[in-house]
């Protein structure tokens, strides 16, 4: 277990008091700079509290496109780590695709679709919430 | 994108002062030349601007100038211009009748500011695009504003090679869009980053390439936040570092692609318009026909070149040239977005053209 308060929370926390306490308080042309601050705090968080299950979920799916299943954890060969296996599973998937072996592929579509909507999760969700009420 | 130079960059041009007065004296053939205010002006993540209020007592520049200086910023990107050559572009505009901030003096003696730079005149408004887009008393009548901007980039394109004061650009294209993919595949494998959605994008261009058309000289960032209107309409089309001979029809796309409408997605053209006043304001001054089916393939491509430049952007964020959090969070934020625009875009109903294919058999 991790210590308590943890890194997602201590982050909240500063990023609380950079917006409340010290941005009323900044001169107006450092608001840009503490903004965007603050929203990096933020996308860290996202991600810390998210842990690796985006990326399990991603190498799995870049696993089964590419047939390379291993029984306990698809797509990831024994002794490298999450990182790399998605690295090497997404060079793969790029050199197929830039050959022309998956033209119009649904499989590999729906995949990217679902990788690119988990980045996003993270690093922009307000994004996400603009595309679902364009749906 | 605006930033803030840091506070070193104000010093060093404050430093800076008398040289550059002795510069702007000798230019405006003056005795001399006095400084009232210089002050940073926000513009992109690539080049300073910076405001300068000129007193000028005698010559043929005698009164009171608003000037702008427009010079490199500490992290720029590789791919684009240098200044000296963004003033032959601005000057080729200017002369082309596009309208655009009077460019007066180049200067590349680097004893003064340290890099080059150079001064045009001010023009009034603002480039803000979220200001822009929701701001309606700005830019006057927006289908009138829409039309003028398409007359002015039909005015841009008619700068047609060979132009000799523009040699330093890169040879006209022989085959504009699949070059464009060549070189966008080209970029992704410098930068040494697997991203599968960018291939499937760049795949769909290359099996979906338009035929030769015209190539022009382009201005390859044509699109609101680039241009400078205030309460009356247009003052100023700005930023034109990335210019390229290329097929018109990439500008138009540019200026439509929804990842530069500032949320306004109902607005197709640069977030202000619809498309059709841009569009019929342009086939009328240019004389040359918008085929859909050619932007499309140059939109689907800006949001390619866009999420390869920000991944850009993002390496050189923690780059030898300086630390910055703009950059960086320019490359996590949005790759992303822009991946899922081009797959939206690219999706397997919208694969017509696949010889040999047996998904589409």
């Amino acid at each position: 277990m991790r210590e308590r308060p943890d890194g997602v929370r201590l982050l909240e926390l500063a990023r609380e008091v950079l917006l409340d306490e010290l941005l009323p308080a900044l001169p107006s042309e450092l608001g840009y700079s503490a903004r965007l601050a603050a929203n990096a705090m933020a996308i860290a968080a996202r991600e810390l509290e998210a842990g690796n299950a985006p990326r399990e979920i991603e190498c799995e799916a870049l696993g089964h496109l590419l047939g390379d299943d291993h029984e306990a954890s698809p797509g990831l060969a024994n002794t490298e780590t999450l990182d790399e296996a998605i690295q090497r599973l997404s060079w793969r998937l790029a050199a197929e695709i830039r050959a022309g072996g998956r033209d119009a592929d649904p499989g590999v579509f729906a995949a990217l679709t679902e990788g690119a909507r988990a980045r996003l999760k993270i690093a922009n969700p307000r994004a996400l919430l603009e595309h679902k009420n364009d749906a | 994108m605006a930033v803030t130079p840091p506070a070193t960059t104000e010093h060093r041009f404050t430093e800076s002062k008398r040289p550059l007065e002795a510069f702007l004296a000798e230019k405006a053939k003056a005795a001399r030349v006095r400084l009232v205010e210089t002050r940073p002006l926000s513009g992109g993540a690539i080049q300073e601007n910076w405001l300068l209020d000129a007193d000028i007592p005698d010559g043929p520049f005698a009164g009171l100038q608003e000037l702008v200086l427009r010079t490199d910023s500490p992290t720029g990107v590789a791919v684009s211009l240098t200044r000296p050559q963004e003033f032959a572009l601005l000057n080729a505009a200017w002369r082309a009748g596009v309208t655009v901030p009077e460019p007066l003096w180049l200067c590349e003696d680097t004893s003064i500011l340290g890099k080059p730079f150079y001064i045009m005149r001010r023009v009034p408004g603002t480039a803000l695009a979220r200001r822009i887009v929701k701001d309606t008393s700005l830019g006057g009548d927006r289908d009138a504003l829409a039309q003028r901007l398409g007359r002015e980039l039909a005015k841009i394109h008619t700068i047609v090679p060979p132009e000799p004061g523009l040699r330093f650009l890169d040879p006209p294209p022989g085959d504009p869009a699949p070059e464009a993919v060549t070189q966008y595949r080209k970029h992704l494998d410098v930068l040494g980053l697997a991203r599968p959605a960018l291939e499937w994008g760049l795949r769909w261009c290359e099996t979906h390439a338009p035929q030769r058309g015209d190539v022009v000289l382009t201005h390859q960032d044509f699109r609101t936040g680039n241009y400078m209107v205030d309460e009356a309409g247009l003052t100023g089309i700005l930023d034109w570092e990335f210019c390229a001979w290329n097929d018109p029809m990439s500008d138009i796309a540019w200026f439509c692609a929804k990842c530069w409408r500032f949320g306004r997605d109902d607005l197709e053209a640069g977030g202000i318009a619809p498309r059709a006043p841009f569009y019929r304001a342009y086939e009328q001054a240019s004389g040359r026909r918008i085929d859909p089916a050619r932007v499309t393939f140059w939109e689907v491509m800006a949001h390619i070149r866009w999420a390869i430049i920000a991944l850009q952007q993002g390496r050189r964020a923690l780059g030898e040239n300086g630390r910055s959090l703009d950059l960086a969070l320019t490359g996590r934020v949005y790759p992303p977005e822009l991946e899922r625009e081009i797959l939206h875009m690219t999706a397997p109903e919208q694969w017509h053209r696949t010889p040999g294919s047996q998904a589409l058999a």
